[in-house]
């Protein structure tokens, strides 16, 4: 059993230096390949973007059930949106090349746990930056801004939050907008809101459509989902009603990463990149 | 599991108890209303199903028909459904509408079944002596049944007022959806569905003390 373990185990490091030592003469790098000599510690990129050029990939973590920014394609079988294409700008900076890359799902509660285990490089997948998460892990500077926003019905005559006074708006049980509805109705001062809670966001958007609820409140890239199905009926008012920033997320300790993910985040806002993105995705860019 | 102590969660439950007060009254009238509507309705049908066959043909199909599907497609089909051809009921109209038709088709069963109890000489005696149908059913046949309708007709009324918490999957702002929403957001769940469970009881058991108190009255006159 020893000598078996002994041996597979050799085999397995034969087998992985091989694959390093093959992966450092690939023509693969092509912006400033400076690994050849021998002496990766020393050259320009830090230690986890050496790491991650050998394996010739960047591995990011996205979510697969999120529609626009992370979802699955049923048409091709294809992971598509917003958060997507931020990580291809991400392997597009390390690579010259955006489809060095691989994407995994993650679910909201696998996302911490994944980076920390080293299973993905970075996170895109509709992460709001906090401060309790900010003890675990580090976050890029905010790449976009989500938030409660209404989903009206066009035409319906609501363009405002105050004029849901004396009206219903539709929300989803456990979910955050109810309360912060309630609390924004008390500190701007508007009487005879009623909050309608409902299971689910379908059931939520139902009750807006047929007139039972004069709005729906839900985060905004929620909403946006269901106008993209019905952009002629319904429509996403302009404006966010609380702040969810959304950072990539990057190990604790991975400082090069971090650097490099920040110069494409910052970029990616300044020259409208990403604004660019929202609107290919019809989500609504409210980062200013 | 929560981290905070059972203790704390049952203070913290009572703190908001106004609020399960407010989703009890609207539990309470839903109920009434629907027990008013339904006692009706179950009384018209389950008498008119013994008269002439056309009439007792159309209060089958309404039987069958509402025995026979969940309540909860009956509510979401007016909720839901309505709208789209352009008639908004609110939450409580649905509610009291589909439990009132529901529990109405159980009703009649039970005074259906109740009335066919009785043997039918009785109904003949009644007819011979120039009584019309109504006013056989009103002085000869119902008194009787009354006493074997009862017991089967307190199970409904107890079913009616627990089947009530459908307004919960409608924004109806009853008693289970108060609790939901509380409990959603605070995560304190035992303490919370542990009194609502409570709060029903407080209605269900006094309504099967009540009907048990008129049976024994009903029986002394027999």
């Amino acid at each position: 059993m020893n000598r078996f373990m002994k041996g597979s185990m050799a085999a397995v490091l034969s087998i992985a230096l091989f694959a390093v030592a093959g992966c450092g003469t690939t023509p693969e790098t092509k912006p400033a390949a400076p690994s050849t000599g021998g002496a990766p510690q020393q050259n320009a990129d830090g230690p986890k973007i050496a790491e991650i050029k050998k394996r010739g990939k960047l591995v990011a973590g996205v979510k697969n059930d999120v529609p626009l920014f992370g979802y699955l394609d049923p048409k091709d079988q294809q992971v598509k949106g917003f958060d997507v294409d931020v990580a291809k700008a991400i392997a597009k900076e390390i690579f010259g090349d955006e489809n060095k890359i691989e994407l995994k799902q993650v679910k909201s509660a696998d996302r911490i746990p994944a980076l920390q285990q080293g299973d993905v490089d970075v996170i895109i997948a509709t992460m709001t930056i906090n401060d309790e998460r900010k003890k675990q892990i580090d976050f890029s500077q905010t790449y976009y801004l989500a938030g409660m926003g209404l989903t009206v019905k066009k035409g319906g005559g609501v363009t405002k939050i105050e004029d849901l006074a004396g009206k219903k708006v539709a929300a989803v049980k456990g979910a955050n907008s109810g309360p912060n509805m309630e609390r924004l109705a008390k500190e701007k001062n508007f009487q005879g809101m009623t909050v309608d809670l409902y299971p689910t966001y379908p059931e939520a958007i139902a009750a807006m459509k047929t007139g039972r609820a004069a709005a729906a409140a839900t985060d905004n890239i929620i909403g946006a989902g269901f106008v993209a199905e019905d952009p002629n009926t319904i429509q996403l008012l302009d404006g966010l009603l609380t702040d969810e920033p959304y950072g990539v997320g990057i190990k604790k300790g991975t400082d090069d990463l971090l650097k490099l993910v920040n110069t494409v985040v910052e970029n990616g806002v300044k020259n409208g990149e990403f604004k660019k993105l929202a609107q290919k995705w019809n989500v609504p860019w409210e980062l200013k | 599991v929560s981290p905070i102590p059972i203790a704390d969660q049952i203070l913290d439950v009572l703190k908001v108890f106004p609020k399960f007060l407010d989703g009890f009254w609207v539990t309470v009238t839903a109920s009434a209303l629907s027990l008013l509507f339904a006692l009706a309705i179950g009384t018209v049908v389950g008498v008119l199903q013994s008269s002439s066959p056309r009439i007792g043909a159309l209060c089958r199909i309404y039987v069958e028909f509402f025995q026979n599907t969940p309540l909860l497609v009956q509510a979401f089909l007016l909720f839901y459904g309505l709208p789209t051809v352009g008639v908004i009921w609110s939450s409580m109209t649905v509610g009291v509408v589909s439990l009132s038709l529901y529990t109405g088709a159980y009703v009649s069963e039970v005074v259906r079944t109740g009335i066919q109890a009785i043997p039918r000489g009785q109904k003949e005696a009644a007819l011979s002596q120039g009584m019309t149908y109504l006013q056989t059913m009103r002085f000869v046949i119902v008194p009787q049944a009354m006493r074997i309708i009862l017991p089967p007709l307190t199970n409904q009324c107890v079913n009616l007022v627990k089947n009530s918490a459908l307004l919960a999957a409608i924004a109806g702002h009853d008693l289970l959806y108060v609790a939901d929403d509380f409990s959603s957001q605070s995560f304190i769940i035992l303490p919370t569905y542990g009194l609502v469970m409570l709060m029903y009881l407080a209605l269900t058991l006094p309504l099967s003390r009540l009907v048990f108190w008129l049976e024994q009255r009903l029986a002394v006159g027999h």
